[in-house]
């Protein structure tokens, strides 16, 4: 008799575990393998082993893909919980209300003092609308074989735009007219272009908008910064107006046919893994300064939907996953940077000096501003500095243009 | 009722019954979407949250939108310069494989795969043939010194290079079609036509060529809708660039509803297009109607 | 004669060259180890030559599921699209009836609309299917067909695309086929059955396979229809070789190559029905 009894106790408490059991749905961007592994076979059980009342419903989605999926899904209703995304996503999402401020679960996550200052990449309007999970950086690359055939000291990269400008100038060569090496491969079109072009804008003393939104990069120090960008190109000759093209991993710099460039972490572990004898001849600065230097950096991070329905659940897993050993895991198995200050000591970072390289120069890091509409202000700059640069503008008129039309968004 | 009028209502019940699954399937499935997507034309919205109705307002913006016209004028150039050449070459590959060889099956199978290799790895070597500095092409204009072509970042060069990459994808697919619609042509015409003394280029364009009117109908037709809302080739081979060059209509809804958020507007634009599509494959239909009456 | 087959068989091979290369080099680059992959200048025959990216590629998580996805998607939408566009593209060509032609220029129309658009509402009714996937009869609660098969064939079955091609093919054959088996007192259905059935061969091999193709290679409302791992299919499984700057290509080559494969085999076994001789030498 009594063994029923407590074999139906067993029971009933095992029923009433499952049917209390919370389901939160979290939607990574990206799907290495060792993303998945590190998720699905590590944290995701270690979490449902701390929280046994939580389901952590995990699913992938590829970075192109992201927004289809996302617009989808919310106007289904059946958005995810959290999703992770990049930075520049934040201010459309919070305009139209699919996110939710995560001011108030600031104070749930472990040791928030932690982030320092990549936690203020989520603001907008006032509230913090994300939590970092992993960054990515740019830095000045360049051939240091390249450097010592033209007579360039490979220990003392440029530091001053004269001073790109005069080597990128003495490492381009043409072969009867042909351009075989640009001594400098910039970006002339897309996003690319928007990022690298604002380095030399901040590094100038601009900005690209003011506190009210407005667009203020066709200020004095724009125009200077347009002209000098322009000015590599179609008079100094160290790039082509069409830019250069990377196939599949295979960069410019690693095939030889660029000397110097802007260069982000992912693409310089795919040389690593791609063009290893290369690799070794590739060596990292910060970005040259006019008065001070400036480096794109980007952070992807966590965004909570408006559309939980349940929060403290949601606030668990998203302590968790941004925990000190969430955000280690995760940005190990990505290779990337980490947005805690405790995350330097992962020993993915510790053995590798690239990495740490691109650590450094966070120090000069910039990120996209959080603007209303920043995705199409974006690519309305990007389209006026590439007429700039094929000399179908002048500096002065591009910027004026990108700004009149991108105060025409509303 | 007659013997005829019976007859007649056979064949319209006959008829009822074979289309009936096929219309009402696409009425649910196809009509519906279309018609929630007439109506999201007509309101501000996000995707998400709610959708505000604006009336026309979409559409007055579209007559203004220089960008919208321009990408019109694209998107035709590329379908005016992709169809003529994919029908001839597809024709051509067609009557190539026409026979009952062996090892025919191997050729036509060949020139499939453009059609299924998936656009990441078909795109990448496209782009690589085209480099400037390591593509085979350039290489090849190297060996007569011709200086190198960026075909796919020189605005005039940019479109006509998407073209030149649609047609080597698209070939096979059409190349299947005719080769369908060539084997419904009766042996009996060729051989009466052989004994007659007929060469085999006037059998070709006395036979072959109007024969196979309905066939080339459906090429022309389903090619037209196809290239006029094209976007994929644009959007992986050069982001609709450079300075605009290669964006097409189908690009700039794409990124209306999911870069830019803007449902309503994509919506809109959609339907201007749709619309274009609908007269010029309504003409099209027409003439061919009454050339086969 | 024989310089004739001569001609014809040079010219087979250079039009062989331009369609296949891209498709060989895939397939040489899948074999090639990662630092050999972006070589420059590149080889043409390997150096080394190794597996390591078709094990990645055929072991990667959910791999074989994606594949039995797509099998399952595509063979569905195969059959469906064979009995009932064949059925209703013979009827657009060969009877008469009212509404005719209004009714096939607007099922014509609906693919006129590009497909971006009419995503999200699609996706929407889908979700919204009543009495399925928890949802109550008015398709409110639950998921509807999302995750399903039935959900993931929805765009690939008696297509108008379909009708379109089995009725121009039908159009091809005089009327007088049709009114001669009429005098002989057959059945409509045996008319369908007897004569058009075996004559539209050649089109529906080529419906089979465009079918085929058409479904193996959606990407975009897989994509959207499924948020369940379990139900992708191949080509959501490819992007998982993509990275947000980079792919890991060596994986990546190695399953597109695999991913070809199945459509390759479709293709081979329907196209000997284009050149089947009998057919066409049996109109008396």
């Amino acid at each position: 008799m009594k063994k029923w009894l407590l074999i139906m106790i067993i029971c009933l408490a095992l029923g009433f575990t499952a049917l209390g059991k919370t389901k939160v749905t979290v939607w990574f961007a990206g799907t290495p393998e060792a993303l998945m592994e590190a998720v699905d076979d590590r944290l995701v059980p270690a979490f449902e082993k701390a929280n046994p009342d939580i389901e952590l419903a995990v699913e992938y989605i590829p970075w192109g893909e992201l927004s289809t999926k996302l617009t989808t899904a919310f106007a289904g209703g059946i958005g995810p919980d959290i999703f992770m995304h990049g930075q520049a996503a934040i201010a459309g999402f919070a305009e139209t209300g699919v996110i939710m401020s995560i001011d108030s679960l600031i104070d749930k996550l472990e040791d928030p003092g932690d982030f320092g200052g990549t936690l203020g990449v989520g603001l907008y309007r006032g509230k913090n609308f994300m939590v970092p999970v992993f960054g990515s950086g740019r830095l000045l690359a360049y051939r240091e074989d390249f450097f010592i055939e033209s007579g360039l000291d490979p220990d003392e990269p440029p530091v001053t735009w004269e001073q790109l400008r005069a080597y990128a100038e003495a490492l381009t060569i043409y072969e009867s007219g042909r351009l075989v090496r640009a001594g400098l491969d910039i970006p002339v079109s897309a996003i690319d272009l928007q990022q690298v072009w604002t380095g030399f804008l901040i590094a100038n003393n601009g900005t690209l908008f003011d506190n009210d939104f407005n667009p203020i990069f066709n200020s004095e120090a724009g125009i200077e910064a347009l002209e000098y960008y322009v000015g590599l190109i179609r008079e100094a000759k160290v790039a082509s107006e069409y830019g250069l093209t990377p196939i599949g991993n295979l960069s410019p710099i690693a095939a030889g046919t660029a000397a110097i460039c802007f260069m982000n972490n992912e693409s310089l572990a795919a040389i690593k893994e791609y063009s290893p004898d290369v690799y070794s001849k590739i060596r990292l600065s910060f970005p040259p300064a006019r008065y001070e230097r400036a480096g794109f950096y980007s952070f992807a991070g966590f965004m909570v939907s408006n559309s939980t329905k349940n929060l403290e659940a949601t606030a668990k897993a998203l302590a968790f996953l941004t925990s000190k050993e969430g955000l280690i895991e995760i940005n190990t198995a990505l290779g990337s940077l980490p947005p805690r200050q405790s995350g330097v000591e992962a020993e993915y970072i510790a053995n590798d000096p690239n990495l740490m390289k691109f650590v450094e120069g966070s120090k000069y890091a910039y990120g996209n501003p959080n603007v209303p509409f920043w995705v199409q202000a974006r690519d309305i700059i990007s389209k006026y500095l590439e007429r700039a640069i094929m000399g179908v503008m002048t500096p002065k008129d591009a910027l004026d243009g990108a700004a009149d039309e991108i105060s025409k968004l509303k | 009722m007659s013997s005829a009028g019976k007859l007649k209502r056979r064949i319209t019940v006959t008829a009822l019954i074979f289309i009936a699954p096929v219309v009402v399937y696409n009425l649910i499935f196809k009509i519906v979407p279309i018609f929630v997507s007439l109506f999201l034309s007509l309101t501000k919205f996000s995707g998400f949250g709610e959708a505000r109705f604006i009336g026309l307002e979409n559409y007055l913006r579209i007559f203004g939108d220089s960008e919208f016209w321009r990408a019109i004028l694209v998107t035709f150039q590329f379908s005016i310069e992709v169809l003529p050449l994919n029908m001839l070459i597809s024709l051509l590959l067609a009557l190539l494989v026409n026979s009952a060889l062996k090892g025919m099956g191997v050729f036509r199978a060949i020139y499939y795969l453009p059609v299924i290799t998936p656009m990441v790895a078909a795109s990448m070597i496209w782009i690589w043939l085209y480099d400037p500095q390591i593509g085979i092409l350039n290489f090849l204009l190297s060996l007569f010194n011709i200086p190198p072509v960026n075909f796919l970042r020189n605005p005039s060069t940019a479109l006509h290079s998407i073209v030149a990459m649609r047609i080597w994808r698209g070939a096979g697919w059409n190349m299947l079609i005719y080769l369908a619609g060539l084997q419904g042509i009766s042996r009996n015409l060729y051989e009466a036509a052989a004994i007659d003394g007929a060469s085999s280029v006037r059998r070709f364009f006395r036979i072959t060529l109007p024969l196979l009117r309905p066939v080339h109908v459906y090429v022309l037709i389903v090619g037209m809708i196809s290239t006029l809302q094209s976007f994929t080739e644009m959007y992986v081979m050069t982001g609709g660039g450079p300075l605009q060059s290669t964006t097409t209509v189908g690009l700039l809804i794409y990124r209306a509803a999911f870069d830019y958020m803007d449902m309503g507007y994509a919506s809109s634009m959609s339907f201007v297009l749709g619309i274009i599509i609908m007269i010029l494959s309504v003409v099209s239909f027409r003439s061919r109607q009454q050339k086969e009456a | 004669m024989k310089k004739n087959k001569l001609r014809t068989l040079l010219l087979l091979s250079l039009a062989a060259v331009i369609f296949g290369s891209p498709f060989f080099w895939m397939v040489i680059s899948s074999l090639k180890p990662n630092a050999e992959l972006f070589a420059w200048p590149p080889t043409f025959i390997p150096k080394a030559v190794t597996l390591e990216h078709y094990q990645s590629a055929l072991t990667a998580r959910g791999f074989s599921n994606y594949f039995l996805n797509s099998a399952i998607v595509s063979l569905i939408s195969m059959a469906f699209n064979l009995v009932f566009c064949s059925l209703a593209g013979y009827a657009f060509a060969r009877l008469d009836f009212p509404l005719k032609n209004i009714l096939f220029i607007t099922l014509l129309s609906t693919m006129m609309i590009p497909v971006q658009v009419t995503l999200v509402p699609t996706f929407l009714m889908v979700k919204s299917f009543p009495l399925v996937g928890g949802n109550d009869i008015l398709g409110r609660g639950g998921t509807g067909l999302l995750n399903t098969y039935a959900g993931l064939v929805i765009p690939h079955i008696m297509t108008v695309f379909g009708v379109f091609i089995m009725r121009q093919f039908y159009m091809q054959f005089p009327k007088e086929l049709s009114e001669a088996a009429r005098i002989d007192g057959a059945s409509e259905l045996g008319i369908f059955r007897k004569i058009f059935l075996p004559l539209g061969r050649p089109a529906m091999s080529a419906l089979a396979i465009f079918t085929f193709t058409q479904a193996w290679d959606d990407f975009l409302w897989p994509l959207v229809v499924t948020s369940d791992r379990s139900m992708r299919t191949l080509q959501l499984g490819l992007e998982v070789f993509k990275n947000r700057y980079t792919a890991d290509w060596g994986p990546l080559m190695a399953a597109t190559t695999v991913s070809v494969l199945p459509v390759i085999i479709v293709f081979l076994v329907f196209q000997r029905y284009f050149t089947d001789t009998a057919l066409s030498s049996g109109i008396k």
